[in-house]
């Protein structure tokens, strides 16, 4: 079937015409119609923009013409906080419900120049703040593998749609763990970039100095086609890294012999589950066959890492979220009284609860008298988490952990809590706070649910990432696996 | 360790611009302890000498020369105005500013 189809695959089966562009975009689109109720993956399906690029690939393709872009003809779904000219994008918010931004985000563009043809745009936790999607505006996602489980988040929809075979790729944004939870939880892969190596211009913004577009696929090799048609420096964003982006496809069969791989058992094994533990174990018995070896590391200032996002990042979002006003853009309560009520009704009625805890939270942390105490001193912290995992990448290549400490929660479980939610990226915002490179892929299965592993590397080294994700996944099938109902 | 009052809560939320029910307040009393309650952590932490992390990468921020790049003509204007709650004479509307409001 089409939709089982690799990236490369895909390529090849466009290019020697086995199928037409239209005939890929249209049995996609097909798929995404029927199963939109059942997941809720999708808030905005772009089917007549998507069918005319796709005639316009096959008119190319027909010509053999040498001006063919690198990924002609692939589909491709965005999370719904990638500006996007010409389609809504609502960050799953009230306050952008009607929002059709008027240009594309770099990431976006770039991808379009490469050929990819979108499908639509993706559901996902309001603003990018939950780790289930069950934030979000719109109602959540459902997770393919159970749809009484939550996809994980907050790039929820984009997930869902790739654990069902919706869309061969999609993109999401990783902020503490956002693409690489949901990956866990649907059985896919996902991969955060270095900060810096992809532009944030266009994404709404959440937390700047955390925020960073990522990847979900079936499998590591279809990341390593996709990422060289988005990374690299643009000079609309202004934290965005000057660096070689390679072909990542070029790499992925370096032998794992000899490599370094840091684990930190004592870390993890208080809060994981005992399958996941079990799990971790035969994973980390692959890599061994694979020539890799285990050393013992430690991160000392891991257990910090949640309570510094937990500062940091909700600062930073009290800052990026104070433009939704209701003045020049985005909802506007009924009949403001004046400027004051304006502001007030328009933000108080257009943001959800999670939303507005975290606004709450940063305003206090960066509030005079507090923020010595709070948002200097996380700072501080950060700088030694940084530090820590500094010395680690001294030891060892790349750092082995569970992506996710349980499999995907139900439905409803945890809203009584929210707190209880943020403890599912416990392995995840470690990696964000240094600005580190991190891949989840899918290692087996506990009651029918996925179970991820997670491998982090030092700056910059995706290829590393690809080349040990896609060892591991050639020697393992747990990446082929799809959800009978969506098969 | 710091617990929040419900007149903290008040002043918070007035510098954040958001308002709420007597019942609003008090969850988000609630849910804001809890959120301290686990952010504590970092207190005791010893950071003597330390300098704040403030990005990933040691870089200073770009600058770029103070000159207009984005000619926008009134085509794109107006497509960037069809955004807006309310527009008269391509001016972005609001509620009276000038008027006795605290």
């Amino acid at each position: 079937m089409l939709h089982n189809k690799t990236i490369a695959q895909l390529i090849h089966g466009l290019r020697s015409k086995e199928f037409s562009s239209f005939e890929l975009t249209k049995h996609y689109l097909q798929r995404i119609e029927t199963f939109k109720n059942d997941l809720n993956s999708f808030i905005t399906i772009t089917e007549a923009d998507a069918l005319t690029q796709a005639k316009r690939f096959d008119n190319l393709l027909a010509k053999n013409s040498e001006k063919i872009p690198a990924l002609a003809g692939i589909p491709i779904a965005y999370k719904d906080n990638f500006c996007t000219h010409g389609a809504k994008t609502t960050c799953s918010s009230k306050m952008l419900e009607s929002f059709v931004a008027p240009y594309d985000a770099t990431v976006v563009a770039r991808l379009k120049k490469a050929g990819c043809i979108m499908l639509g745009k993706t559901n996902m936790d309001e603003f990018a703040m939950g780790s289930s999607g069950e934030n979000s505006y719109f109602g959540p996602a459902k997770n393919p593998w159970n749809l009484s489980k939550v996809p994980g988040g907050s790039s929820s929809g984009s997930a869902s749609a790739v654990a069902a075979r919706l869309t061969p790729i999609a993109l999401g944004t990783d902020t503490g763990g956002s693409v690489r939870q949901p990956a866990a939880f649907c059985g896919i892969s996902g991969l955060k970039p270095t900060y810096g190596l992809v532009s944030r211009f266009g994404i709404a913004a959440f937390a700047s100095s955390f925020d960073q577009a990522g990847i979900f696929a079936s499998s590591a090799e279809d990341i390593a086609y996709i990422l060289p048609g988005m990374a690299g420096f643009d000079e609309k964003d202004s934290t965005s890294v000057s660096t070689v982006i390679p072909d990542y496809t070029k790499t992925l069969n370096r032998s794992l012999k000899g490599l370094k791989v840091g684990i930190s058992r004592d870390f993890w094994s208080e809060k994981c589950s005992e399958e996941i533990l079990k799990l971790i174990e035969e994973a980390i018995k692959e890599l061994q066959k694979l020539g890799a070896v285990m050393v013992d590391i430690s991160i000392p200032t891991a257990n910090l890492a949640l309570p510094v996002y937990y500062v940091i990042a909700p600062a930073e979002c009290s800052s990026n979220l104070a433009r939704y006003d209701g003045v020049r853009y985005g909802y506007r309560c009924s009949e403001p009284k004046n400027l004051a009520d304006l502001y007030i009704r328009s933000r108080s009625e257009g943001f959800g609860a999670e939303v507005k805890r975290r606004i709450m939270i940063g305003t206090y942390v960066l509030s005079a008298g507090y923020y010595d105490a709070y948002y200097l001193q996380a700072q501080k912290v950060r700088r030694l988490i940084k530090n820590d995992f500094s010395a680690a990448f001294n030891k060892v290549d790349v750092i082995l952990s569970p992506t996710s400490p349980t499999v995907a929660f139900s439905l409803h479980e945890k809203e009584l809590d929210p707190v209880s939610m943020y403890f599912s990226d416990i392995y995840t915002v470690p990696v964000n706070l240094a600005g580190l490179a991190g891949i989840s892929v899918p290692i087996g299965f506990s009651k029918g649910l996925p179970i991820g592993m997670q491998l982090v590397g030092n700056y910059f080294s995706e290829a590393l990432l690809l080349n040990v994700a896609h060892q591991y996944q050639k020697v393992t099938e747990w990446h082929t696996k799809v959800p009978a109902q969506f098969n | 360790m710091s617990s929040l009052d419900l007149q903290a809560i008040e002043k918070i939320a007035k510098l954040s611009q958001l308002s709420f029910t007597k019942e609003g307040l008090a969850n988000y009393q609630h849910d804001l302890n809890e959120m301290l309650e686990m952010i504590e952590a970092i207190k005791n932490v010893d950071t003597q000498n330390i300098e704040p992390l403030t990005s990933p990468h040691s870089m200073s921020l770009r600058t770029r020369h103070d000159v207009v790049t984005e000619i926008v003509d009134e085509a794109q204007q107006g497509a960037l105005q069809k955004l807006a709650p309310e527009i008269e004479s391509k001016l972005f509307l609001v509620t009276k500013v000038i008027d006795d409001h605290n």
